[in-house]
């Protein structure tokens, strides 16, 4: 059986690198989220994995309504320098591959 | 986007067969429709911009307000309220034809009679807040009210030498100038509540708006719990009866309003899906290792009670 919860998570979690944030109503907007409450599960989860490897906040309005992580600026560097660092290696990776 | 369209042509025209079902004597009234899930601090920005266009900078009429809401930010719904009454100075009227739960209460409240359908739900004012657990990294929502009862109940279990029970608990409640902060929250919603039911429909009952005000904060079991007609006329609350015309043209609405939210969704979901395509999938090597390889079940599924 497919694990959509997963796929929800990994796909929220490619949004929040990639735009150094995602707000609660984007995770809802997912294609396999279907409620406010799945939503808060998916950015639950996000939150506790991204805690221990990216610099990250939660942020809210005055009280609370407009919730979104947010990568912190240490966050979104290491974010950076990892994709770097990956494409780099993925060039040499190629360039093994093709044959001389 | 072209069915959008179509719902919001009959919705004006609805909105403007009710202002002639709702006049009194061939009275002059402004309508106006504010349909949104949740109102936040952006809101008071979109409704002041659409006041502007329909109405101008000031009204001589009376105004009508259909509301379709299930609350929001407390502080912008008491905003939306103060504005409306200015525009609404000659005589304000709310018409809920489902419901306005929680901050959009607040508001409604605003008003000098709030006009139900047999299906309308009001709800309590106790302030929910939401925020990161710092010891879990989780969110949490949670209704500002049961705080006396949980220190009263870590009290109990100290008192009763339960002191490893009563730790637990303490450490686990979140810092105390934010807990101070939430219990705090009760007081603004009351403030909101009374200012509003005494500036309008309770002008002359000062003393009936701060009980009604205290009693939507603090009298009710559950944030959730269903206000109908009965028990807002049982409340004080200035309640009237929609006659059958207008009743039918803002069921009509509630039904557009509806049809609007399902289509936009499912918009947004193609924006979405449109946007995950165009991700660079070398992100994917960059997300947290348990994520690409979860657990065998998540076990923050299904934890928040929202």
């Amino acid at each position: 059986m497919v694990d959509t919860f997963a796929i929800s998570v990994r796909l929220a979690g490619m949004l929040l690198l990639h735009n150094a944030q995602i707000t609660l109503e984007e995770i809802e907007a997912l294609p396999f989220v279907n409620s406010h409450e799945e939503a808060k599960a998916v950015a639950q989860r996000l939150l506790k994995a991204f805690a221990r490897q990216y610099p990250i906040e939660l942020t809210a309005s005055s009280r609370q309504t407009d919730l979104r992580l947010r990568l912190t600026a240490e966050g979104r560097l290491e974010a950076a320098r990892r994709l770097r660092t990956t494409r780099k290696e993925r060039r040499a990776a190629l360039q093994m591959k093709m044959p001389s | 986007m072209d069915d959008i369209t179509a719902i919001e042509t009959e919705m004006e025209d609805l909105l403007g067969k009710l202002a002639k079902a709702c006049g009194n004597d061939g009275e002059a009234c402004h309508p106006f429709l504010f349909a949104e899930d949740r109102i936040t601090a952006q809101t008071v920005d979109n409704v002041f911009d659409a006041l502007l266009d329909r109405i101008g900078l000031d009204n001589d009429q009376r105004l009508i307000v259909v509301v379709d809401s299930g609350g929001g930010d407390i502080d912008a719904a008491y905003n939306l309220a103060l504005l409306f009454q200015r525009y609404g100075r000659k005589r304000l009227t709310y018409i809920v034809p489902r419901w306005a739960k929680s901050a959009a209460t607040l508001w409604v409240c605003g008003g000098d009679s709030i006009m139900m359908t047999p299906v309308t739900e009001l709800g309590p004012l106790d302030p929910q807040v939401t925020q990161t657990n710092p010891l879990e990294k989780r969110l949490e929502s949670f209704s500002s009210l049961p705080i006396e009862f949980t220190l009263e109940l870590i009290r109990k279990e100290f008192d009763q030498g339960h002191t490893a029970l009563a730790e637990g608990l303490w450490q686990r409640l979140p810092f105390p100038i934010t807990l101070g902060g939430v219990k705090q929250s009760l007081e603004i919603g009351k403030q909101y509540a009374n200012n509003l039911l005494a500036s309008r429909m309770l002008k002359d009952k000062k003393a009936s708006a701060r009980r009604i005000a205290t009693r939507l904060v603090e009298d009710y079991a559950d944030h959730g719990f269903c206000i109908n007609m009965d028990e807002a006329r049982s409340l004080g609350l200035v309640v009237d009866d929609l006659g059958p015309d207008p009743f039918r043209l803002v069921w009509r609405m509630h039904k557009l309003v509806r049809r609007k939210a399902e289509l936009q969704e499912a918009q947004l979901k193609q924006d979405m899906t449109e946007q995950l395509k165009k991700l660079p999938p070398a992100l994917l090597d960059e997300l947290p290792s348990d994520i690409v390889r979860p657990e065998a079940s998540p076990d923050t599924k299904g934890g928040e009670d929202g």
